[in-house]
């Protein structure tokens, strides 16, 4: 009890107080059941108001519907509970529509599907004949229904694996589950299986070869696409090929050769990309610095690795989530080199960031309107250093700088996590799940940009983009 | 003397016992356990005049907060009551009202209380102590309800309230508004909160009361925040700058509501005010922060990676009061720059007593 309070009120007052809180309290347990049946009482009443100047031919089922609903939505216009009704058809039918395709769909792929992925199809049949004979959910609204109609389009997207190179399967299946992380480390298990595809691929008869190899390659790559697993490096590294400007007259022999050769250029030319990018940042990195480094990044990892074998004296804070193994691979590949490594998770990282020099961010690719794209959670960590003030530098090539310009995370190619948060609560009612893959990080939290060619600022992106010296072929839009 | 101290000792050391292994499950628990001390304290027959009362008490918690330096809870609780008894004993010898409240606003000064020997003989005032504590038991006990009943005005139809971990106290305000009025529509967006991911029973119980909830991984807060209307967070104190110390997340929580002018909102009932100003020293202050069991951060499974690193586990996260708009309480909803001179009204003489106590005022 506030005793400041009691300046105007006498002894009397205040013990008439107390004792008055004391029956409230009694009251109130008293009070919880009673009000549970009023409430009950008071739509039926409401509804009995509403149905009485109707006429008598529609009075029944709007009787009975109200009742349910009043508690539900708390819509009380009698059309809107009419149009509602015809709604949750609609949206039943169309829920079974979706299974049924969906069915169809699984059938094609488990006849075709590789063992590995052959366990999915089965479960996910039986899900969905589940889903049909449940009872339609609540309609959504808001933010929930905006990620679910993202979900509903992710999973839309027709991939047929016929036809496509088992080494693109194999590709898919690593990239999905993880495995295959990080943009340069995608580009080059690209590459790696483009050079299967391009060995095993026999000319059909009397087809110009650059249309049908195109083509082909392009059906691989659709298959990736459908799986929503493109992105900007990756496409770069496509177009960079220069497929459709073969010789019309080349042999198939000759075409492998070439394209086999323009691959392993590209291999080599990220491979000193990297280098390069690994002398840049030895300008910022000083001897016996506390750097921090989020989710596993190839790029990164490699030039960490150049500047330990220099003789650089430095310390790494990895920064893990929980959702992905990004952290762990690279603190275990750090820790193997035998840089003193700390671990935490992102939520702690207000912890160590006053401690921290600098931090190291790994893009996926920046965009023209000068952000960064990077897995979740690095727009998070580029704020809290901003806060501390401590410098954040993106490492990127210019191979992933892209024509595309976003505000925010929710863009079309940022796929949801396949993986549930809680698998267990995937069919509640009223509950919805959401984890993007990709964060965009604004302009200005990040300090600079280290590159192959050099350290620039944010605002150079659209510069670089647009010199006459960047490739002619990068310049068109990605998709 | 011996025996009775004796007498105190035994359940002293059951309680904290209690308290340290997880025997009385939460905050309200605590507070209402060590409120039951203090009672027993001031209605055995150990004492006859306030200053010896108040000596007992401040001895009994002294050695109880030394066993439990992360359990503020308690503390808090023992700082409330003995204001109570300082201000009981004001009464009684004063016998008008005025003059206590001169008392309590002469409480900012350390030096009156220290001239203030309440060595005074007073009838009837073991009876207005215990009567005080009672009532102070019931208030403890409609903590929750009297927050709930201020959710009606916090939240609007058609917001988008964040959240992170669990907090049963933001639970039932959110519930409480859900129940309030037939056109409750607003949404929650719940953060799971690693290590320990208490948001995914956070979101199970809303999605129960039929909250439309959206379940998203801590990664992704930047990404909502720009669709979230509110934050609301539990915390596990509110301290005297306004500030916090809550779970680990909310710090990034409050910054990136800040980075897109998102207000904060924290619910959390008295026994949460705590003392302390700041959390000082950072992460060597052995009151503010504790680092746990890696075990949550880096599983046993990989642990052969782990044994060469440094693995860390921090307990609790420092809000600095910057990020925070307001704390909503059972004595009303405080503004966070009203926060020093709510708590140094609610306890009286603060630094004096904390002190007394042993615990961290800065």
């Amino acid at each position: 009890m506030d005793v400041t309070k009691g300046a105007e009120m006498s002894r009397e007052d205040i013990k008439a107080a107390r004792q008055a809180k004391k029956a409230a309290k009694k009251s109130k347990e008293n009070k919880k059941p009673e009000q549970k049946e009023e409430k009950t009482i008071v739509p039926k009443e409401k509804a009995q108001e509403q149905a009485q100047p109707k006429p008598a031919v529609v009075k029944e089922p709007v009787q009975k519907a109200p009742v349910e609903k009043i508690e539900e939505t708390g819509s009380t216009d009698k059309g809107k509970v009419q149009q509602k009704s015809s709604k949750e058809l609609k949206e039943e039918r169309r829920l079974k529509q979706e299974a049924q395709r969906a069915a169809k769909a699984q059938k094609a792929e488990q006849a075709k599907a590789p063992p590995v992925i052959e366990a999915k199809p089965s479960k996910s049949v039986k899900a969905v004949t589940e889903n049909v004979n449940k009872p339609a959910k609540p309609m959504l609204t808001g933010l929930a229904r905006t990620i679910a109609t993202m979900a509903r389009e992710c999973a839309r997207i027709d991939c047929n694996p016929d036809g496509v190179h088992p080494a693109f399967l194999q590709l898919e299946a690593r990239m999905q589950s993880r495995l295959l992380e990080g943009s340069t480390a995608r580009v080059v298990g690209l590459m790696r299986a483009l050079r299967s595809v391009i060995n095993d691929y026999k000319v059909p008869e009397n087809v110009a070869i650059t249309r049908d190899l195109v083509e082909h390659v392009e059906k691989q790559v659709a298959y990736l696409r459908g799986r929503r697993l493109m992105s900007v490096a990756l496409d770069h590294a496509i177009k960079s090929l220069r497929l459709n400007t073969l010789a019309y007259d080349v042999s198939e022999q000759e075409a492998k050769v070439t394209v086999n050769a323009a691959i392993d250029a590209y291999i080599n030319k990220i491979e000193q990309d990297m280098q390069s990018v690994a002398l840049n940042l030895a300008h910022k990195v000083k001897d016996g610095a506390l750097l921090a480094v989020y989710s596993y990044s190839c790029l990164i990892m490699n030039a960490l690795k150049q500047l330990f074998k220099t003789g650089k004296r430095f310390r790494v804070v990895v920064v893990g989530s929980n959702t992905h193994n990004g952290g762990m691979t690279m603190l275990s590949q750090l820790s193997d080199l035998g840089v003193e490594c700390t671990y935490l998770l992102i939520n702690q990282v207000n912890f160590i960031m006053p401690r921290v020099q600098l931090v190291l961010l790994g893009a996926e690719s920046m965009l023209a309107n000068c952000s960064m794209v990077g897995p979740a959670g690095s727009a998070q960590i580029a704020c809290v250093a901003n806060s501390q003030g401590v410098p954040v530098y993106a490492c990127c090539e210019t191979s992933k700088f892209s024509y595309d310009s976003h505000q925010g995370s929710f863009f079309k190619q940022n796929e949801l996590e396949p993986e549930f948060l809680a698998p267990q609560l995937k069919n509640m009612p009223y509950m919805s799940q959401c984890s993007l893959r990709c964060d965009v990080v604004p302009e200005r939290f990040i300090s600079a940009i280290i590159t192959e060619v050099t350290i620039l600022p944010c605002s150079s992106v659209p510069d670089v983009l647009h010199s006459p010296s960047s490739d002619t072929v990068l310049k068109s839009r990605t998709t | 003397m011996k025996s009775r101290m004796s007498q105190f000792t035994e359940i002293r050391n059951k309680l904290a016992f209690n308290i340290k292994h997880g025997n009385i499950q939460g905050s309200l628990e605590v507070a209402k356990a060590t409120a039951n001390f203090v009672d027993l304290i001031a209605s055995s027959d150990g004492w006859t005049v306030a200053s010896d009362l108040l000596k007992i008490v401040n001895d009994e918690g002294k050695k109880l907060t030394t066993a439990l330096p992360l359990h503020a809870t308690v503390a808090n609780v023992l700082l409330q009551l003995m204001h109570i008894i300082r201000a009981e004993y004001y009464y009684a010898v004063n016998q008008s009202t005025q003059a206590v409240q001169r008392f309590v606003e002469s409480c900012m000064n350390c030096e009156e209380i220290q001239e203030k020997k309440f060595s005074a003989q007073c009838p009837g005032l073991k009876d207005a102590i215990l009567d005080h504590i009672a009532e102070y038991k019931t208030e403890l006990d409609l903590s929750v309800d009297n927050i709930t009943e201020q959710a009606a005005e916090q939240i609007q139809p058609g917001e988008v309230i964040m959240t992170i971990g669990r907090s049963s106290i933001v639970a039932a305000f959110l519930q409480a508004k859900k129940a309030s009025e037939h056109f409750s529509d607003f949404q929650v967006v719940v953060a799971e909160g690693a290590p320990q991911c208490e948001g995914v029973k956070m979101a199970e119980l809303l999605a129960k009361s039929k909250i439309q909830t959206t379940l998203i991984s801590d990664t992704n807060i930047y990404s909502f925040m720009s669709r979230v209307t509110k934050v609301i967070l539990g915390t596990n104190l509110v301290l005297r700058s306004g500030g916090l110390r809550a779970l680990p997340g909310a710090h990034m929580v409050g910054l990136v509501a800040h980075e897109h002018k998102v207000p904060v909102i924290v619910v959390a009932p008295t026994y949460k005010f705590s003392s302390m100003l700041s959390e000082s020293h950072r992460s060597d202050n052995e009151t503010f922060n504790l680092l746990a069991n890696p075990q949550g951060v880096a599983k046993f499974k990989d642990g052969i990676i782990a044994s060469n690193v440094k693995v860390l586990n921090p307990m609790y996260d420092f809000v600095p009061p910057d990020y925070v708009s307001q704390v909503v309480s059972n004595i009303g909803t405080y503004g966070v720059s009203h926060m020093f001179t709510a708590i140094n009204e609610l306890y009286g003489a603060v630094e004096e007593s904390a002190k007394d106590l042993k615990m961290a005022v800065v």
